[in-house]
């Protein structure tokens, strides 16, 4: 059994025995996104298109648990990175629906069993750039208490840009507050475009561009393992822009 | 998950099985005349969702969900404008002022006030809010002066004696001022009137009264500051709106910044605690 959380001495243990995982990465943003509306998240955001894959953990690891994130960019924050889980696509000219998978159970702060998650920001991102007036999107999805065929419906802005990102928490029907999964996409009309929507777990968050900021994450850490993505997510900012990204794990035993 | 948060970890699980709400956010504020002595001091604005909000008529609120209780543990904020206090705060319009005439000009809402909620353990208590009001149409001619009635923290009754005083004969749609009350009282449960005792040529305005949720200080431009409801002192407020006694009340989750108005952008967190 891992011992990473039981102390910060312990993670430090892991940290030097182990040794981290350290990652670098460049993003580029090469296009104007679009801005959002209150039919389709309130707020502007955009999802960088280079992530990071968890590599397969050797040894004796079994798990490893984010512990250092920075971004700098060019555009302000603030910054998100996220375990991401692709719960499906949509192809826009023929309106035909992929199915993607259910977020997957994990160890939550070290103890206990594996838990059920749930996303609390669930995504719309545009993957290839949509060719579609106002179009209305519809989400079929199973909630965070696992009741299915729930439904999300956003207006989406005419034409959205590839790697804008519309956040769906606003839009979710009733008193729902996360996605387990999707079991259907579908759009009013649209003649080009790729639609993906992700679950994503939220692991930490960066308040400015000019940081380190003195941000404490009071967010749940969940258990990592190899093949896990790790998206990047920025706020507020249409324009194009570079940004590199940094992300360090420690691995438990 | 039913039950109370009863420790970090539930807290924490609850984040991680979707029963919670993470939402990165930019506000945006209007530029407003400088307040004075007779104003209030300080001039506020009203900070709501920077897509969809024009000032100042059309105010979209920040986007929460809707569980029975969305307990707030986490916020980061910027500004553009250093050294500035935010607040994240609900505002409930209470109604509507003509400043083109004198006498008892408040337009109140349909619905009852005090806003509620449960406080210690106790359902449907009454709240204390502060009292804003947000000019809707410019001033003209002559800087309107008024007093406002109304019931105060305590559910006292309170004839007003303070004057307010519009600080310009051209006061700009957008500025915002808190209203003064008598002294010793802190917040009203209720308006019941505005008395205009000087009237301009043209001027509106609206009446909000704000609950608040976090405090937090930006002390440098651009630079994020942080409030942690669980552990930098106990916060835990719940984000959902209050309940009017009666009725339905127009309602919107806002920033308010202080002698600024560039607006604020970060993420608040909740927790569902049903």
């Amino acid at each position: 059994m891992g011992n990473v959380l039981t102390s910060l001495d312990n993670m430090l243990s892991q940290a030097t025995s182990q040794g981290l995982f350290s990652r670098f990465v460049y993003q580029n943003i090469n296009n104007n996104t679009t801005n959002a509306t209150s039919t389709c998240g309130y707020t502007t955001a955009r999802r960088f298109p280079a992530t990071i894959t968890v590599p397969t953990l050797g040894g004796s690891v079994t798990g490893a648990y984010l512990v250092g994130f920075r971004m700098a960019s060019a555009q302000s924050g603030p910054f998100i990175v996220g375990f991401e889980t692709l719960l499906g696509s949509l192809t826009v000219s023929t309106n035909s629906f992929t199915a993607g998978s259910t977020l997957p159970s994990r160890i939550v702060n070290g103890t206990g069993s594996a838990q059920q998650l749930a996303s609390i920001m669930p995504i719309v991102a545009i993957g290839t750039t949509i060719t579609a007036t106002s179009p209305v999107l519809t989400v079929t999805y199973t909630n965070q208490a696992g009741t299915g065929a729930r439904t999300c419906t956003m207006t989406l802005p005419t034409s959205s840009a590839a790697m804008s990102e519309f956040l769906m928490s606003p839009h979710l029907q009733g008193t729902d507050t996360g996605i387990r999964s999707v079991s259907n996409i579908s759009i009013s009309t649209g003649s080009a475009g790729v639609i993906n929507i992700y679950g994503i777990i939220p692991l930490a968050v960066q308040g400015s561009v000019s940081g380190p900021d003195p941000i404490p994450t009071p967010f749940p850490l969940i258990e990592l393992l190899g093949g896990d993505v790790l998206s990047f997510h920025s706020y507020n900012v249409i324009a194009t822009d570079i940004a590199i990204s940094n992300i360090v794990l420690v691995g438990e035993n | 998950m039913a039950g109370s948060i009863t420790s970090r970890s539930i807290l924490m699980n609850q984040l991680a099985t979707g029963n919670g709400f993470l939402f990165p956010f930019s506000s945006t504020g209007a530029s407003g005349t400088a307040a004075a002595t007779a104003s209030g001091y300080f001039s506020f604005a009203l900070c709501a969702n920077k897509n969809g909000t024009t000032y100042p008529t059309t105010l979209v609120g920040l986007p929460i969900p809707a569980p029975a209780k969305l307990r707030m543990v986490f916020g980061t904020f910027s500004s553009a404008s250093s050294g500035r206090a935010c607040y994240l705060c609900n505002a409930y319009q209470i109604g509507t002022v003509n400043l083109t005439a004198t006498g008892s000009q408040l337009t109140h809402t349909t619905a009852t006030l005090p806003m509620t909620r449960t406080v210690f353990g106790q359902g449907s208590t009454a709240i204390p809010l502060l009292p804003l009001i947000l000019v809707t149409t410019a001033t003209a001619t002559t800087a309107p002066a008024f007093t406002m009635n109304y019931t105060n923290q305590d559910g006292g009754v309170v004839t007003g004696t303070k004057t307010f005083t519009f600080p310009g004969a051209a006061t700009i749609a957008g500025s915002g001022y808190i209203i003064k009350t008598e002294d010793g009282d802190s917040g009203v449960q209720d308006i019941s009137a505005i008395s205009v005792v000087t009237a301009g040529t043209a001027g509106a305005a609206t009446i909000y009264g704000l609950e608040f949720y976090e405090i937090v200080n930006t002390a440098f431009s651009s630079i994020a500051s942080t409030c942690d409801s669980v552990f930098s002192g106990i916060g835990l407020m719940n984000m959902i709106p209050s309940s009017p006694t009666g009725g339905t009340i127009t309602s919107l989750l806002t920033t308010l910044e202080i002698t600024g108005a560039n607006g604020y952008s970060g993420v608040y967190v909740g927790v569902s605690d049903t």
